[in-house]
């Protein structure tokens, strides 16, 4: 789970239950969820499925729900960190379908360029070999002229970078 | 009471001095990096912070760069150690992934133990730096790339660096085993034009 969606997903759990205890609960769920290997029922952007409960972002919130749909706890949140959470989530998806295809992949991976740093979203090898590196880009994301100049230049150097993009 | 994140990355840095000042390594307080440098090469050990971080959780690793002078020189990049970070370096690691193939990310917050967060990382840290302090003269970096295909090195980098380090150091026998090596990766890969340039250069 993203680090901004666990987060959420803590406080959306608090303020539903509003006890230490809920608090603990959460603490445990974030602790039980890893970051990398998310035992979500289905990941996609707009909902979460975790334990049963259900994370709904879209329109300005975040909806904790119940089972039977039941809005159990919602706040508002900022479309950009939405849009955010939402480019986590893809970056982190494709990066599992990788990873489960016997890939090894790093995320957020800084390289060198004559332009200034360049930040990889998923870095992929196989056997040994890198393979180049992959940007995902969600909904209207741009691939901007920076982001091309460096990758060109990177390119130069045998680095390919391919731009991955979804959308709801 | 919640912690914002950089006071806990910085607790992190701050524990891991404990084991890297000892070692020579030289702290920056503004980029939590450190740095163990010398004329010929340069070891840095940077935390770096997700994206995915936000106020009350960071979510963090741990990096490991090897800069070599020799091969800036020869190969390109960054030409001084001033302010490298450790993905800038020619070969660089993330803590985890000699021992699980893929570098590994710590959440840390309020409730969060740094003593064991810095253990776990210091374990999975330690061989990196270790293998790196050992390859800090051209001429062990170069034994090394000769006999060993060390972790997410990319081969055609291997070969490449070997042969910029052997073609420094006048060592004609390096020389022809990288070259060779270096021409057998091109056979099925496209190779850069920096590196086809530096073969041009010692033909």
């Amino acid at each position: 789970m993203s680090g901004a969606v666990e987060y959420l997903f803590n406080e959306l759990l608090h303020q539903h239950d509003g006890t230490a205890a809920g608090q603990r609960r959460a603490m445990q769920l974030s602790g039980y969820y890893d970051i990398y290997d998310p035992p979500l029922e289905g990941i996609y952007p707009e909902t979460l499925l975790v334990g049963g409960l259900t994370v709904k972002a879209g329109q300005g919130l975040l909806s904790l729900l119940a089972t039977d749909g039941a809005v159990l706890a919602q706040r508002e949140v900022a479309q950009v960190t939405l849009n955010q959470m939402a480019g986590n989530a893809f970056r982190d998806e494709i990066a599992g379908l990788f990873r489960a295809a016997g890939y090894q992949v790093e995320t957020e991976v800084t390289k060198w360029t004559i332009f200034g740093r360049r930040v990889i979203d998923i870095d992929v090898w196989k056997a040994g070999v890198n393979l180049g590196g992959i940007e995902t880009k969600w909904g209207g994301a741009v691939y901007n002229a920076a982001q091309q100049a460096k990758d060109a230049w990177l390119k130069m150097g045998g680095y390919v970078v391919n731009v991955v993009r979804g959308g709801p | 009471m919640m912690i914002s994140r950089k006071p806990v990355i910085q607790e992190i840095a701050l524990r891991l001095d404990d084991h890297l000042t000892p070692m020579g390594f030289v702290r920056n307080r503004k980029t939590v990096r450190f740095c163990l440098a010398d004329s010929a090469s340069c070891i840095v050990v940077e935390l770096q912070k997700s994206a995915k971080s936000n106020a009350e959780t960071a979510i963090v690793a741990a990096n490991v760069g090897l800069w070599n002078s020799t091969l800036s020189k020869r190969i390109g990049g960054p030409s001084q150690s001033d302010g490298l970070g450790a993905m800038d370096c020619q070969w660089w690691l993330r803590a985890g992934q000699i021992e699980d193939g893929q570098g590994r990310w710590w959440t840390a917050g309020a409730a969060t133990d740094i003593t064991a967060l810095v253990g776990d990382m210091w374990s999975l840290l330690a061989p990196i730096v270790s293998l790196f302090m050992s390859l800090r003269s051209d001429a062990d970096f170069l034994r090394y790339l000769l006999t060993i295909q060390g972790p997410f090195l990319d081969p055609m980098n291997r070969w490449a660096f070997a042969f910029a380090l052997a073609c420094a150091a006048g060592d004609g026998d390096a020389q022809n085993t990288a070259r060779k090596a270096l021409e057998e990766v091109g056979k099925t890969r496209t190779l850069p034009v920096g590196y086809r340039m530096l073969l041009q250069a010692a033909a």
